[in-house]
């Protein structure tokens, strides 16, 4: 092969996206960073950070937001991960429908999908309705506005990407490798967790990294499952920018949230299994 | 061949129409203001309806056409402010908190009263409501108490929010909305006898706060919250009457005996603009009388003018009437902006427990 051929073509097939990125990502996300580093003459200074770190209600949401992404990343692992071995695992036509169940959500928006949480977790909707009439809670229980509300709403809107990260990733483990194990003397098990996983380990890594970046930066689901109550970093950030005009302290706020989702990213690839 | 000469036809017809109305768009119409541009920053709510009443007959007086950049408050402000040395923005439509911060933020100027003919025809209240002529207030609302009068008792003060029986059932504007500081105001004036000591508003809030179902930051999250039986009572924007009415519940409307407060929606003119007298004459016509009577019965904003009248089903989806209006207490803007984030600080800290 004509090495300057491939570099060609590698430049061409990587160009527009990278040029893309480029402009629209990382040119305003330097931006943003520097901009959080800078006083109002211009100098470089970190008393944007102190003013919002030392700021009580800023560690307050700053543990809430993060104790909801890390209850809803495990769950989503829990149930997903399997659910996308066993898609892994389908042929033909039970596979396609399987994999178009799993996109079906992600084509509604995510408005519309957390509006129906209102109706399904309201007073008088289907959970309570189903929990009195078989009288296991006397009257309507509150259900909406609670940490709960909003972590069963972001299990639902960023459990199919873990499903589909993983399931991508598990179709490249050969059952072959499977069988070989087993005809080794592994059980079902332990092929499953010494094989399979570190395996599709990458899958997993970027599936935890959509979930926790998603659920740690939502607005939507947070703002209206949460409301008033349960007050998030995103939430917190809007509140900021838009209504006190406090741009400086959302520039730290959003500097903040993209360094945890690194800090995470990176913690999680330590866990990575030798030799893969 | 016939097909050809009746595309021929059309063709050539369709040119010399063109070439007619270009025609016809260079003809001076001999109005004041032909050619001009007036720019205006507003909401993007009932636009058609806006078009309608006050764009359209507006730009067929003057002769100029009308661009409007549409938004919410903040992103306007945003926009303006960013912009502020290159301004585009000849009137600006702002809530009364955000155009205090206009006002201070250098990106709004006083209007020219004597270009104002119309100024004599509106509430005293609307005339300066930010003080040193930054505004004028063409748009009256207020915030009223709503209640199912078949789950409540009839509502009579603002403390009745604080009784134990509506405990779970209860709902008020957030802090960071328009009305807001308005409630805290309210809450200290029925459990002292007038606002000045806010420290006892704060102190009911935090009792109220555990019997809230949620605070609500939109007017379409509290008609939800309404439609799905989960609020009994709340405090409300008077634009949002007509959709809470149209949810087929038992609904009711109260005058608390400590008053509601009110606010406008608030014109302005634009720091760097090019077209200062175009500017006021827009001003000026949204407090004429037929603008304010159109917009009043389609119900979109409602009058400050004291001359305009309309019918009784209508003036209910409205912020209208003398009983109503004598009822109204206006905040100052300056006051309330200073006390923001102090209050939205207080705010989390009592709903972040």
């Amino acid at each position: 092969m004509n090495p300057l051929k491939s570099k060609k073509t590698m430049l061409f097939l990587v160009g527009p996206g990278f040029i893309f990125l480029l402009i629209f990502f990382f040119l305003p996300l330097m931006y943003v960073l520097l901009e959080s580093f800078q006083g109002e003459n211009g100098q470089l200074t970190l008393v944007r950070y102190y003013d919002v770190l030392k700021n009580a209600q800023f560690k307050l949401v700053f543990v809430r937001t993060l104790k909801m992404a890390l209850v809803v990343t495990p769950i989503a692992v829990i149930i997903g991960y399997p659910c996308a071995y066993f898609i892994s695992k389908l042929k033909g036509k039970k596979k396609s429908i399987l994999t178009t169940l799993v996109i079906l959500p992600l084509m509604t928006s995510p408005v519309a999908r957390t509006y129906a949480w209102i109706v399904i977790l309201g007073k008088y909707g289907i959970v309570n309705a189903f929990l009195t009439s078989l009288h296991i809670i006397p009257e309507p229980t509150r259900l909406l506005y609670t940490e709960g509300a909003i972590i069963v709403g972001l299990l639902q809107l960023f459990m199919p990407i873990l499903i589909l990260t993983v399931s991508s990733s598990l179709e490249n483990v050969s059952s072959e490798v499977e069988e070989a194990a087993l005809s080794l003397g592994s059980n079902r098990l332990g092929v499953f967790f010494r094989v399979v996983v570190p395996l599709s380990f990458e899958g997993l890594i970027m599936g935890i990294t959509l979930v926790f970046t998603g659920c740690f930066t939502a607005y939507v689901t947070p703002a209206i499952l949460g409301g008033a109550n349960v007050l998030t970093l995103s939430t917190l950030m809007r509140e900021q920018a838009l209504v006190l005009m406090n741009w400086e302290a959302a520039t730290v706020i959003a500097v903040i949230m993209i360094i945890t989702t690194l800090v995470l990213y990176n913690g999680i690839r330590a866990f990575k299994p030798r030799n893969m | 061949m016939k097909k050809m000469l009746v595309m021929c036809v059309v063709l050539v017809a369709s040119f010399s129409s063109l070439f007619a109305q270009g025609t016809s768009e260079k003809e001076s119409t001999g109005l004041p203001y032909e050619g001009e541009t007036l720019t205006v920053s507003m909401w993007g709510y009932n636009m058609d309806i806006l078009e309608k009443n006050i764009i359209t007959p507006f730009e067929e007086k003057y002769g100029c056409e009308i661009v409007v950049e549409t938004g919410n408050n903040s992103d306007r402000l945003t926009k303006m402010v960013a912009r502020k040395n290159n301004p585009i923005v000849d009137v600006a439509l702002f809530a009364g908190s955000h155009t205090y911060k206009a006002k201070e933020a250098g990106v709004i100027k006083p209007y020219d009263p004597s270009l104002l003919t119309n100024l004599d025809a509106i509430m005293e209240e609307a005339k300066d409501p930010i003080g040193d002529m930054y505004g004028i207030g063409y748009s009256l609302s207020n915030l009223g108490l709503f209640y199912r009068s078949d789950k409540c008792d009839e509502i009579t003060s603002w403390k009745d929010l604080l009784d134990p029986s509506y405990a779970g059932t209860v709902s008020v504007p957030t802090i960071t909305t328009t009305y807001g500081p308005a409630f805290i105001y309210m809450l200290t004036k029925a459990f002292t006898g007038d606002f000045t000591n806010t420290e006892v508003g704060w102190q009911k809030l935090e009792e109220l706060a555990p019997n809230l179902i949620t605070a609500y930051s939109k007017s379409s999250e509290l008609n939800t919250l309404i439609a799905q039986e989960e609020v009994y009572i709340a405090p409300y924007s008077s634009f949002a009457w007509g959709s809470i009415a149209s949810t087929g519940l038992d609904v009711a409307k109260a005058i608390p005996e400590e008053g509601l407060p009110g606010t406008f929606s608030i014109a302005s003119v634009g720091a760097g603009t090019k077209n200062e007298t175009l500017a006021n004459e827009f001003i000026n016509w949204l407090i004429s009388y037929d603008v304010q009577l159109n917009e009043a019965l389609d119900q979109v904003d409602s009058p400050v003018r004291l001359d305009v009248e309309v019918p009784e089903e209508i003036a209910q989806n409205l912020a209208y009437g003398e009983e109503l209006v004598s009822n109204l207490y206006f905040f100052d803007e300056a006051e309330l902006a200073a006390n923001q984030e102090e209050w939205i600080n207080r705010w989390n800290s009592i709903f972040s427990k």
